[in-house]
């Protein structure tokens, strides 16, 4: 079967620093990976490599169809999202609003027909509605709507990021550090969501710090140090690994 | 005020302020029916440069000359041709929105004070070229124009000319409004507030970018024509520097980014110098104070005040269908 996504060597430099040496894996259709790693070793700058954010040699293929070289919005055209460390909302937009932004590749409206709002654009802004909030009852967030994201807590900020980049049908999921600043229960909460979106298909990529969630919600665990792969495999057998012990020696939140 | 009370009287009083606009040249006198008609075309000019510096949120200080491209434009097709002045009104916003296309290319490559300052000089670029326009431009003195007419209707009062200024200001600002409320105005919010959470979401950054300004160039191209076709002439002198500040205090003072502040905006900054011209003397500081009063008690403007107190009032960027 074709991978959902693989990496071959991709390497990212910054002014001759490699913050991401030669790293190569797979993730397959539906499966969870978390990248973790200590700070530095390249986790969000992998994630940069993958969503055309920063320049990078090597091969990225999604599907099979290679994306590297192309623009950070045909990249996510082709089924790649993702959410931001800092959150990528829209502060001063609305909860609905946010989400609508996020069906903009399947629900757009020609200028023309939006300037005159014509029954064409105005079919297209009300099928929008519905399907965004579809999404935000899905994520038990429809009570939510009319809130502008500036008045909401980090927690349910981080679940309409989700539910926004989950607005159209998307293949890979790239979470950076989604459980920052997060409570237990929305940890829980996130847990539900991240094993649902895997059995609907949905590949998740995930960086991430808080342990108990990664080795929850993993199907597969790459460790990086220095920007090298250090490891990979199962939860399980990523936990015994010497190599991944001694990088994180010091490292109390490992084991 | 609820959300009810507002969904039933919001129609009711906006029909009774426009019947009242359009009875205006019945009930008031003719200076006042000016007065009316140049809120209308700074309303545009103002809601122009709101597409960039509001709903994109970059620095951009080339509205004037849209505003003096959509003048000229206008004011050569009618002066130079025998084409009826709805088309030449035509021709004058498609022309500064296409220099707004133009102008928008920089953009890609500038933000913050670099590109104030070289959208500022093509402003003053623009001023050379209305000094140098010679027989087709009518150079440092201007072109005189014909009467506006067409199929037997004829704009020669400043009264004809209002109902027709109203008309078309109306329309453009109900088009702002639609494109506010769809995949467009949303797509150059999220540009503007996140260039890379929205192309995260498939939204080409570059292309709204560059739409936002070509909006810009339209709108205030409509402003510029209008404003030639009311005084009758175009020349240099009326797209200078304070016909800019002017323009960005309107949009500042009204509201940054929605589509009733640069409309409120215009109603103050062009109705306020009317009223203060009474008081002899105090004119000029009054004026100031009241600038300076609204930007320190209301810092997002007029209409984010409004909005601050009438929560139901906050414009959404949302089909009608909601």
């Amino acid at each position: 079967m074709t991978p959902r996504l693989k990496l071959e060597d991709v390497n990212v430099r910054f002014a001759g620093l490699r913050a991401v040496s030669d790293v190569s894996f797979e993730v397959a259709p539906g499966q969870i990976c978390a990248v973790i790693g200590p700070n530095g070793a390249g986790k969000s700058t992998l994630f940069n490599a993958v969503g055309g954010y920063v320049r990078s040699t090597g091969k990225v293929y999604l599907d099979g169809a290679l994306l590297t070289g192309r623009a950070v919005h045909q990249i996510a055209a082709a089924g790649v999202r993702r959410t931001f460390q800092n959150g990528g909302l829209f502060l001063d937009l609305t909860v609905l609003e946010n989400v609508m932004v996020g069906l903009h590749q399947t629900h757009n409206i020609p200028l023309i027909a939006g300037a005159l709002a014509l029954p064409s654009a105005r079919r297209i802004e009300a099928a929008a509605i519905r399907k965004a909030r579809e999404l935000l009852d899905l994520m038990g967030i429809a009570k939510l709507e009319k809130v502008l994201v500036r008045d909401l807590s980090s927690g349910q900020r981080r679940i309409i990021e989700i539910a926004r980049a989950l607005a159209v049908p998307a293949k890979l999921l790239m979470l950076d550090e989604p459980a920052v600043g997060l409570t237990t229960l929305e940890i829980e909460h996130l847990d539900q969501i991240l094993k649902t979106l895997a059995r609907q298909g949905i590949s998740v990529l995930l960086v991430e710090h808080v342990l108990d969630l990664v080795m929850s919600v993993s199907d597969k665990v790459v460790v990086l140090n220095s920007g090298m792969r250090l490891a990979e495999g199962t939860p399980a057998e990523v936990r015994q690994d010497p190599a991944v012990l001694e990088a994180y020696l010091g490292y109390s939140e490992l084991c | 005020m609820s959300d009810v009370a507002t969904k039933r009287l919001g129609p009711v009083i906006g029909l009774l302020v426009l019947l009242l606009l359009f009875a205006a040249p019945l009930l008031a006198n003719g200076y006042v029916v000016y007065i009316l008609a140049m809120i209308c075309i700074n309303a545009l000019m103002a809601t122009g440069f709101n597409f960039v510096i509001g709903f994109l949120g970059q620095l951009v200080f080339a509205n004037t000359a849209f505003f003096g491209i959509g003048a000229y434009c206008y004011g050569i097709v009618v002066a130079h041709t025998a084409l009826p002045f709805p088309f030449a009104l035509l021709v004058a916003c498609i022309v500064s929105g296409i220099a707004g296309l133009l102008v928008g290319l920089p953009a890609l490559r500038l933000t913050g004070f670099q590109l104030a300052i070289v959208t500022l000089a093509f402003n003053e670029l623009m001023q050379w070229v209305y000094q140098h326009s010679g027989a087709v431009g009518g150079g440092p003195s201007g072109l005189e124009l014909p009467d506006a007419q067409f199929l037997g209707v004829a704009l020669i009062t400043d009264r004809a000319k209002y109902v027709f200024i109203l008309a078309v200001t109306i329309i453009a600002i109900w088009m702002v409004r639609n494109i506010a409320r769809s995949t467009v105005g949303r797509a150059i919010v999220a540009v503007g507030s996140g260039e890379l959470a929205a192309a995260a979401l498939s939204i080409p950054p570059v292309r709204y970018k560059v739409a936002a300004f070509g909006l810009s160039g339209f709108f205030a191209g409509i402003g510029g024509a209008l404003f030639a076709l009311l005084l009758g002439r175009v020349a240099p002198e009326s797209f200078s520097l304070n016909q800019l500040l002017l323009g960005f205090a309107m949009v500042m003072v009204g509201g940054m980014g929605t589509v009733t502040g640069p409309v409120l905006g215009a109603i103050l900054l062009t109705a306020a110098p009317e009223f203060l011209r009474n008081i002899a003397g105090a004119e000029e500081i009054l004026y100031s104070f009241l600038l300076i009063g609204l930007l320190l008690f209301m810092p997002s403007g007029l209409f984010g005040g409004l909005c601050a107190l009438l929560p139901s009032l906050r414009e959404r960027h949302l089909g009608a269908a909601s």
